[in-house]
């Protein structure tokens, strides 16, 4: 009797080890190469107290593979990273087709992105995900309810053009004024 | 020095009246309420004897009009074959008198209430049936309340409830069968079945599981049920337990065999399904629509009492994908402050919420809600604001508590399998708990409750066998009696 009870009473304790006490929840990843290096910008929000609100960061890496770069950010992130909620992949001028199969092939197999994470394009991914929200806690969520909003379909899920050898983004133009869809 | 009644098996009372006094004296030397009164009639011939009984078990009133007066006042002829027959036949007036010899059988008599009338120049005494003990009185059962149907249920007096069942079934077919058990305390226990619908391989077993009972006492039909049952460590009944005489009938009819055991107002019934645990008095007594509504909310409540604080710890720990984002960031805020995981956090509350609904139960009916509003409202108010535990977690815990209540059958295993679940779902998430509710099922189809498989109403995706286990379906359909008999007459109807 006293075994089982110590058995029972175990799993309290390795869950408490385990348990993580915050976590950066992803909201947007940012993707761009340039002179040989991958440059990762995550958007990430941290959900503090109910008084003191959340709080939003930005994280940024380089690296010379994708993983190299996933990596780093990994070691710069002071939380753990929580992936299963991010919405967009914003993916930069200088990402080229097959880099972009190589995003996308990443993105499928790490099974904590979800597969209906949406791919855009923009000139400038880090420039995107550093202004200041509009009507949600992040950017990369306020993009999410812009294209779930638009008429046009877009068929840029994951899940959608993963097989693709080539597929079309739609592009977002960033201004003054806000953001919007070409 | 003897202590039980077995122990005087095979010993006789002899001729001699002052002797059979002094053997009682001495049985009864210790006990201030045994009682001798000698009676003494000289009318016409000498007669003496002795009436021997308990007070304030017996009607004092009965035993002077019953038995003293005629005794002292009739003429005693002196040209009788038999002395205890003549008196039986023809001199006393009690309900029920029998001839006994054997001390044992006398014991048991004096110790049921009755009175023992020893004559001089005889080794026959007679047993006179003159019980008067107060008892509590026909109410309605405290926790088997109904809206609607009839309200009364057992006490503590066997003789009672059995005249309480035998008003609802008026049939020569109910038969009673009494046994003794308990060493010392030697209570009544009676077994009670419709003799033509009983499954009389079920009613052997359960006869010799209950002559194999070696207990010193016996104080509730639940010292019966450990003994007798199949799967005493089971988390699920085996046998049913009930205060109201419809229940019994109902089941009686339905070809189960019923316990009734003196002394407790509890009757047991046997066999007991999975079912059961789900059904309800009332659902018979209004109509069936809502009957079965109440039934299958109970299922939905079981899953909620049982899943939900897993699910709760599975999903907020190792699958947070499943949780829309402003919930999760809702989780993570309330969680922010807390110094507990998640799991102890549950696993703590659950103890908690049972500590209170144990203190609720036990307390003065008048203290009750004001325990609920300081336990339920202000401390858990107060623990969500000191940040000790967080509110999800509380509402989790609460609504898995509340469903929980609507089955009171299944305390014991709504208790323990929320704990195991919980334990299951830190470990291996989703996994683990999913891998817990088919050993969960495995487990409850294994069971067998007296030659009776515990799950044979859900086992076959028919009509007939839903009828009323999952739904309470009209009476006008409800044409067979449940699948657990098969030699017996399956029809309901002529």
């Amino acid at each position: 009797m006293k075994k089982l009870f110590i058995l029972l009473l175990l799993p309290l304790f390795f869950c408490s080890c385990r348990q993580k006490p915050q976590e950066y929840l992803i909201t947007a990843i940012g993707a761009d190469y340039d002179g040989g290096l991958y440059t990762l910008y995550f958007e990430a929000v941290i959900a503090n107290t109910e008084e003191e609100g959340q709080k939003r960061e930005i994280i940024t890496a380089k690296g010379r593979t994708l993983l190299e770069t996933v990596e780093n950010i990994e070691k710069q992130a002071t939380l753990p990273l929580l992936t299963s909620h991010c919405g967009v992949v914003a993916v930069g001028k200088g990402i080229t087709r097959t880099k972009l199969l190589g995003i996308m092939r990443y993105c499928k197999e790490n099974r904590d992105i979800p597969l209906s994470i949406q791919f855009i394009k923009t000139d400038n991914p880090e420039k995107l995900l550093k202004t200041e929200p509009i009507s949600s806690i992040s950017v990369g969520y306020d993009l999410v309810s812009i294209m779930q909003k638009s008429n046009k379909k877009l068929s840029n899920r994951l899940f959608e053009i993963y097989k693709s050898q080539s597929p079309v983004l739609p592009k977002l133009t960033l201004t003054e004024k806000g953001y919007y869809f070409d | 020095m003897a202590g039980r009644i077995s122990d005087y098996k095979n010993l006789y009372i002899s001729e001699s009246l002052e002797k059979n006094i002094l053997t009682f004296k001495e049985i009864f030397k210790n006990d201030v309420t045994f009682r001798i009164k000698h009676i003494c009639a000289r009318k016409t011939v000498p007669f003496d004897a002795a009436l021997l009984y308990i007070d304030g078990m017996v009607d004092s009133t009965q035993i002077n009009e019953a038995v003293i007066e005629p005794l002292l006042e009739m003429d005693i002829i002196s040209d009788f074959k038999n002395l205890a027959e003549y008196v039986e036949k023809q001199l006393i007036f009690a309900r029920d008198v029998k001839v006994k010899t054997e001390i044992a059988q006398m014991l048991e008599g004096i110790l049921y209430g009755e009175a023992l009338l020893l004559i001089n120049g005889s080794s026959d005494a007679l047993m006179l049936d003159v019980k008067g003990f107060r008892t509590r009185g026909i109410s309605e059962p405290e926790n088997e309340r109904i809206t609607e149907g009839p309200r009364e249920g057992f006490e503590e007096a066997a003789l009672l409830n059995l005249a309480m069942l035998r008003r609802k079934l008026g049939t020569p077919d109910l038969c009673i069968e009494l046994n003794r058990i308990g060493g010392r305390t030697n209570t009544a226990v009676f077994v009670c079945y419709l003799g033509t619908l009983v499954n009389r391989k079920i009613l052997r077993k359960i006869n010799e599981s209950l002559k194999s009972i070696d207990i010193d006492g016996v104080l509730d039909v639940n010292y019966i049920i450990e003994q007798i049952s199949p799967h005493p460590f089971s988390l699920f009944k085996t046998a049913g337990k009930t205060e109201r005489p419809d229940v019994i009938a109902s089941r009686l009819l339905e070809g189960r065999i019923a316990i009734i055991v003196d002394g407790t107002p509890m009757v047991m019934t046997l066999p007991y399904l999975f079912c059961e645990n789900f059904q309800s008095d009332e659902d018979y007594y209004q109509t069936f629509l809502l009957g079965s509504f109440g039934r299958m909310i109970r299922y939905f409540c079981f899953a909620i009492s049982i899943f939900v604080p897993a699910l709760f710890v599975a999903i907020t720990t190792l699958h947070p994908e499943f949780l829309p984002t402003s919930f999760l960031i809702t989780v993570m805020q309330q969680r922010t402050a807390v110094p507990f995981s998640i799991v102890a956090e549950t696993l703590g509350m659950i103890l908690i919420f049972e500590i209170l609904k144990e203190t609720g139960v036990r307390m003065p009916q008048n203290i009750g809600p004001a325990l609920s509003i300081v336990g339920g409202l202000v401390v858990g108010q107060a623990a969500v604001e000191a940040k000790i535990i967080s509110a999800p977690t509380l509402i989790v815990v609460a609504l898995s508590g509340i469903a929980g209540l609507m089955l009171p059958r299944l305390r014991a295993a709504v208790f323990y399998f929320r704990i195991i679940f919980v334990i299951l779902a830190s470990l291996w998430g989703l996994y683990g708990l999913f891998c817990g509710v088919i050993l969960m099922v495995m487990y409850i189809i294994a069971i067998k409750s007296y030659e009776t498989d515990y799950t044979v109403t859900l086992n076959r995706i028919s009509l007939q066998s839903f009828k009323d286990s999952v739904w309470r379906a009209p009476w006008r359909l409800m044409k067979t009696r449940p699948f657990f008999n098969k030699n017996i007459i399956r029809q309901r109807k002529k």
